[in-house]
């Protein structure tokens, strides 16, 4: 769970140096840790956060080649199958590019909310702001990324919490 | 055309997982050492760190435990490393932490289906047989013709129960000169646990206190206290069904008490190769040595054995022990459970 969601952001090699430090982090700090909560996830997730805070070059650069990264031919099939392949990956090289354009704190909270299958509450938990914060963190990262993608309807596929 | 972001986003996600093949073992292994408190600067093993480790487990500092357990089970899983025959304790202490912090929580009166061999004083007199009883521990029965029958379980006062007080069962002694099931008893040969289920949340938090506590068991013929800790953690993993986080933190603890060594090449009293923790027992104690037996590859329980001292030789002889042949969930006394695949412990 924390090396998917750390490799999607930094690649392999930094994911497996990033989790095992934040393992590390937590073990230390295992004092620290509020027996109140329920899930040690958002707690893990946050120690995460700042580790990959720290590769934040390598995470950009990676964003960057990605959006770079030249079409992948699509499979045969269907002339709409296609089509849409070919679309879907346009949107992801644009969607890479939009992710390496965010401000570091909005891309960690709408990718612990996207990827890391937060809810807003935890996301704030585990980062140690109001889940205000993390709303309007949240807020100008998908309307940066929807502008990118040509956007359009501010969807609520994913809003909950309210 | 209408974009949902997330929905984007979450494709994009997955369509980078494919490159990802899942944690390396390599990650596993830094893991697990950065975990061993043996590997730190603070010195050797000793009691101030099995303080620490009762300390963690007992206030329930779990939700880390198990979290980091949960994930370094699933390193482990994938990874498939087996125990080899430079295992140390500590790290197979470690193994068997994660894997029982990634077992589901199970409540006290949950239902447990268990299938043992027995054996006690010869070879000859092994036994195989079924119970059920309550995660802890407070109900047990076995079926007789068709029909369940419970057993009559005493226990003392939660927390409190000096030995001998609380003959609780979860590897029930059976006398073996009577046939299945009627012969089922509750006895000092396993189950003797000075710690009922729920005394667990009873015990102290503070590894003061803690130490007090245990030093306070009137324990006649459990040796000294490393022997002590170590048969307390046996009775109590072979015993109850408890919280993941919990049977964690035993297991790790199992780690750092002095003489404890790993057996590479245990056999359980059911003939399955192993690997065990085991401890060798003062004269005065009975001698022999005590052995947990772990599954090599889920690195779950599959039983207890005392084994005989063999002066010059070579050979061992299995005193007692019981072997868990399955162990499942069930909804209730006498309900078999459905798949094979149930069992962790095979």
């Amino acid at each position: 769970m924390l090396y998917r969601y750390a490799a999607r952001r930094v690649g392999p090699a930094d994911a497996e140096d990033a989790v095992a430090a934040t393992f590390l982090a937590a073990f230390s700090a295992r004092r620290r840790y509020d027996l109140g909560r329920a899930d040690a996830r958002p707690w893990l997730f946050g120690i995460l956060t700042k580790e990959l805070a720290r590769r934040r070059r390598t995470e950009v650069a990676r964003f960057r080649a990605l959006a770079r990264a030249g079409p992948v031919q699509p499979a045969g099939g269907h002339e709409d199958q296609v089509a849409a392949q070919v679309s879907a990956q346009s949107a992801r090289k644009t969607l890479a590019a939009a992710l390496a354009r965010l401000a570091p704190d909005e891309r960690g909270v709408l990718l612990l909310i996207a990827w890391g299958e937060l809810s807003y509450a935890e996301a704030a938990e585990g980062l140690g702001v109001p889940v205000g914060t993390v709303r309007s963190r949240l807020n100008r990262a998908r309307r940066k990324v929807r502008e990118a993608l040509g956007g359009s309807d501010p969807t609520t596929a994913a809003e909950e919490g309210q | 055309m209408t974009v949902d972001d997330f929905t984007e986003l979450r494709d994009f996600g997955r369509e980078l997982d494919a490159g990802i093949t899942g944690p390396p073992a390599a990650l596993r292994d830094r893991v697990l050492v950065r975990f061993s408190p043996q590997r730190g600067s603070a010195g050797p093993p000793g009691r101030k760190r099995r303080r620490r480790a009762w300390r963690f487990a007992l206030a329930g500092a779990a939700g880390l435990a198990a979290a980091a357990a949960v994930f370094a089970a699933q390193v482990i899983q994938s990874g498939g490393a087996g125990p080899g025959t430079g295992i140390t304790v500590r790290e197979l202490a470690y193994r068997t932490s994660a894997a029982a912090a990634a077992q589901p929580s199970v409540g006290p009166g949950q239902w447990v289906y268990w299938q043992e061999k027995q054996v006690g004083g010869k070879p000859d007199s092994a036994i195989t047989f079924r119970v059920w009883t309550t995660a802890d521990s407070r109900k047990a029965a076995y079926v007789d013709k068709g029909k369940v029958r419970f057993i009559r379980l005493s226990c003392g006062r939660p927390g409190t129960s000096p030995a001998g007080s609380c003959q609780a069962i979860g590897q029930p002694a059976v006398s073996v000169a009577a046939r299945p099931y009627r012969g089922v008893t509750i006895s000092g040969l396993s189950g003797h646990v000075p710690i009922t289920y729920a005394g667990l949340g009873f015990l102290p938090t503070s590894p003061q206190a803690l130490d007090r506590y245990l030093g306070s068991l009137h324990l006649p013929g459990w040796g000294p206290a490393p022997v002590r800790e170590f048969e307390i953690i046996k009775e109590l993993l072979i015993t109850y069904v408890m919280p993941p986080a919990l049977t964690a933190e035993l297991y790790r603890a199992l780690g750092d008490i002095p003489g404890v060594t790993v057996d590479h090449h245990a056999v359980d009293v059911a003939g399955r190769d192993g690997v065990g923790f085991q401890i060798t027992l003062p004269r005065r104690a009975g001698g022999g040595v005590d052995e947990i037996v772990i599954n090599p590859r889920t690195y779950q329980l599959m039983g207890q054995q005392l084994i005989a001292s063999q002066p010059g030789g070579s050979g061992r002889q299995v005193l007692s022990g019981t072997a868990i042949l399955r162990m499942a969930l069930v909804s209730g006394p006498g309900v078999q459970p459905k798949t094979a695949a149930a069992s962790p412990a095979v």
